[in-house]
């Protein structure tokens, strides 16, 4: 017996949720998706997805009580179950910092792992300006499921934003986040949806879950006019926020997809492919995906994921073999220095006890990082 | 303990390792300090032995050129090992001695006991003790600290302490490898507290000060209010993570760029720091072509200091110790010679920020003060320890002198 594979968007708390109604519109409802949070006024205002309300929660909200909500959840964990049937990739967005996301997210990849459904989880930091207190959180959050989900994705706000104008407002800040990765978690998902001549193989993704498990950097860029494939690879590649190529060191793998209308030409997705292989290491396979939609006419947009794990059936064994090689005397197990973005994070503290912090963060990790600070390396 | 009370410190760092050789002067005042050697380490990271025989070798060249001087190299086989292991926490401690007897008032027994007590405190499960201070009596519930509790009537005797604790095995690997640089350990002394009595005076001691040691591999603090020592601590974070920070944000070519960078550009205080200015990534020389921003440089340390920085305030204020410090802080060790750092550290604490100065009789040490007050503080230590061990010795002397005499006496040996 041969399906299709079931993708569901599941957005926790109220940053997900928003992003998640957003994917939900710009698929037209061809990905549906759900809305999992505490807050009725919020679930209310995101009319593109179902909601999921936990109970046993004020209706107000979490109110930033990350370890509230995750038991609240553990004991719906029906829920997740029902709402995962037949699913078999789940992709998922939370927003950091706050209760809601962070309290979902280890039950919801908790319940994924044990239906086996794959995973991709898009995770987003909090902007800068909202405090240490929601960063701590947020560090705290993602210490949490370091070892959970298949995909691992973490931006910041503001690197989501880092392209907008000096004098953008608040709000249209936090509208231009949540658009950047609703366009790419929608464009992703594109790349498989239709059937094409280079679409990408649902089987083949799902694969990528496992094969490159772990932590992804990813960007993506839409444009328009005859520079167009310039200006998509000009904010994938070298983007203030997300650009790729400060991250390509260490690379294993990359998938560049193009999506495009019937005017997109084959040099320009030769030219994306050739330019994302130039910024990653030797050897590094890229896989490509590129199709054709006819309301894209005159549009291209460009999604590339960079792969930090690019594992064989035996290569994973072996690492499972190695990470369960814990320290006999008890003390921490050494765990793999990556930055936030999944780069390993080579230097004087690699292969050593972590530091670690009052929140569980790996204080051995360069702070710049681990805050998301952006500094102008320019 | 050396009987010719010349005693000897070993700070065993992880950029490097201080060897002082001193005793105390005939007169009282600061010890007289006989012989200095310093080392660079290596084989050590955080605070810990990777590289054993690369650390014991450090100490061996440490302890040589420390005892360049006889009266030194008669006193090196023993040694006070200060440390901070990386991983350090103070538990407050509490002990009480009920007062028995017809006269209900606290004698000599007593103190003895409660001090006892206070040694055999255990630290909390999976920790080893690096070192138990006493600091001051209570007598039943009165409220005030006691002096001199003897010949006090009470019904109880309340000993209160400081136990610092870290990670089972540390401690003792570093000591094991510090004798195997040809030396005997006798004593262990964490090096937060060794800082302070180096680097704070009597009177901010007094007044309550805090005492921050920013080393290469480790952070350790230690907090002083009415002359005793109220909390402290140790991170496993330290200026070898600024230069990390430094060389992941601009790979200035190797480790060595990184820590010439750190040393030239590199500062705490944004407020120091215009927005405009480039800096060369190798500013001794090297490929001139390559600069960054000022700004983007002191981003990336201030970042880090200030999480430190921000660490150390939240273990004081959960220990209470924050409203205790009126007299300022003071900053030591490499890390403090960071540009910015003493700025930054006032601005967290809101509260005065300084460099040590040192006045120890030797020209090397006081001209640099941040470096040596941890070492100088140790010595300190030692040679006070050392004193009060002597007296104790010759007391115990005296009263079994006393004893056998009047054995005599009794048996009617003596005409």
């Amino acid at each position: 017996m041969s399906k299709d594979p079931v993708y569901r968007v599941f957005g926790l708390g109220g940053a997900g949720g928003r992003i998640a109604n957003a994917v939900a519109r710009a698929t037209a409802g061809r990905l549906p998706a759900y809305a999992v949070d505490c807050d009725t006024a919020a679930l209310a205002e995101l009319p593109a997805c179902q909601p999921l309300r936990l109970d046993d929660l004020p209706a107000t909200g979490a109110g930033g009580d990350a370890a509230k909500v995750t038991s609240a959840a553990r004991a719906q964990s029906e829920r997740f179950h029902r709402a995962l049937e037949d699913v078999s990739m789940a992709v998922v967005v939370a927003g950091l910092g706050g209760g809601a996301g962070s309290g979902l997210l280890p039950v919801l990849l908790d319940v994924c792992s044990e239906r086996n459904v794959r995973t991709m989880v898009f995770l987003v930091r909090p902007f800068a300006f909202e405090g240490t207190d929601r960063l701590r959180a947020a560090g705290s959050a993602l210490s949490a499921v370091e070892d959970r989900g298949d995909l691992r994705i973490v931006v910041s706000n503001d690197e989501l934003v880092a392209d907008l104008p000096q004098g953008a407002t608040v709000e249209e800040a936090f509208a231009a986040a949540t658009r950047t990765l609703a366009d790419g978690v929608s464009l992703f998902w594109r790349l498989g949806a239709h059937p094409a001549h280079l679409a990408l193989d649902p089987g083949l993704l799902l694969s990528f879950a496992v094969t490159g498990r772990g932590h992804v950097d990813f960007a993506s860029g839409v444009a328009t006019g005859p520079d167009r494939l310039s200006l998509a690879l000009g904010r994938v590649l070298e983007g203030r926020g997300l650009g790729l190529s400060r991250r390509a060191e260490g690379a294993r793998a990359a998938l560049v997809g193009v999506v495009g209308g019937r005017d997109l030409r084959l040099a320009e997705v030769g030219d994306a492919v050739r330019n994302v292989a130039a910024i990653l290491p030797p050897g590094a396979p890229v896989h490509l995906s590129a199709v054709l939609e006819p309301e894209a006419e005159g549009t291209l947009g460009l999604v590339v994921l960079l792969f930090r794990r690019w594992a064989t059936a035996e290569r994973e064994e072996a690492i499972e073999n190695a990470a369960a090689a814990a320290p006999a005397d008890g003390s921490p197990a050494p765990r793999h220095l990556v930055d936030a973005y999944g780069r390993p994070m080579s230097g004087r503290f690699d292969g050593v006890a972590p530091s670690l912090g009052p929140n569980g963060e790996n204080l051995d990790d360069p702070t710049y990082l681990r805050r998301n600070l952006h500094i102008d390396f320019d | 303990m050396a009987s010719s009370n010349v005693v000897s410190v070993v700070e065993a760092g992880t950029s490097r390792t201080v060897v002082l050789v001193g005793r105390a002067r005939p007169g009282g005042g600061p010890p007289e300090v006989l012989g200095v050697g310093v080392h660079p380490t290596t084989g050590m990271r955080k605070g810990c032995v990777e590289n054993a025989n690369y650390v014991a070798s450090a100490v061996r060249k440490a302890l040589a050129a420390a005892s360049g001087k006889d009266a030194a190299r008669a006193s090196i086989e023993d040694v006070s090992l200060i440390c901070s292991c990386g991983d350090v926490a103070a538990e407050p401690l509490r002990q009480e001695v009920a007062i028995e007897g017809p006269d209900g008032v606290v004698d000599e027994n007593a103190v003895e006991e409660a001090r006892a007590r206070l040694d055999r405190s255990p630290p909390p499960e999976g920790r080893e003790a690096l070192e138990t201070l006493r600091l001051y009596h209570t007598i039943d519930d009165a409220p005030g600290e006691v002096r001199e509790p003897v010949g006090i009537p009470a019904s109880r005797l309340v000993a209160h302490g400081l136990l610092l604790h870290t990670a089972e095995s540390l401690a003792m690997r570093l000591e094991d490898t510090v004798e195997e640089a040809g030396c005997s350990v006798n004593d262990v002394i964490f090096s937060g507290l060794a800082a302070a009595h180096g680097a704070l005076t009597p009177q901010q001691r007094e007044d309550g000060a805090l005492c921050i040691d920013f080393g290469g591999g480790t952070t350790s603090w230690c907090a002083f209010a009415n002359r005793h020592a109220i909390a402290a601590g140790a991170l496993p974070v330290g200026g070898d993570h600024v230069t990390n920070d430094l060389l992941s944000a601009f790979r200035p070519g190797s480790r060595q760029a990184a820590e010439r960078f750190k040393l030239a550009y590199g500062c705490a205080d944004l407020r120091a720091v215009p927005a405009e200015g480039r800096v060369p990534l190798q500013p001794d020389g090297g490929d001139s072509s390559r600069t960054v921003g000022a700004r983007a440089a002191a981003e990336v340390v201030h970042a880090r200091m200030e999480e430190l920085v921000l660490l150390i305030r939240e273990d004081l204020k959960a220990r209470g110790a924050l409203s205790h410090l009126g007299a300022g802080i003071v900053v030591t060790g490499g890390g403090s010679l960071l540009r910015g750092v003493p700025e930054l550290v006032s601005r967290v604490f809101g509260a005065p920020c300084q460099r040590p100065s040192l006045s120890t009789g030797r020209r090397e040490l006081d001209a640099d003060p941040a470096l040596f007050a941890t070492a100088w503080g140790g010595l300190r230590q030692a040679v006070r320890k050392d004193l009060f061990e002597s007296e104790r010795a010759a007391r115990e002397g005296g009263a079994l002198r006393r004893f056998f005499g009047m054995l005599v006496r009794k048996g009617g040996g003596r005409p």
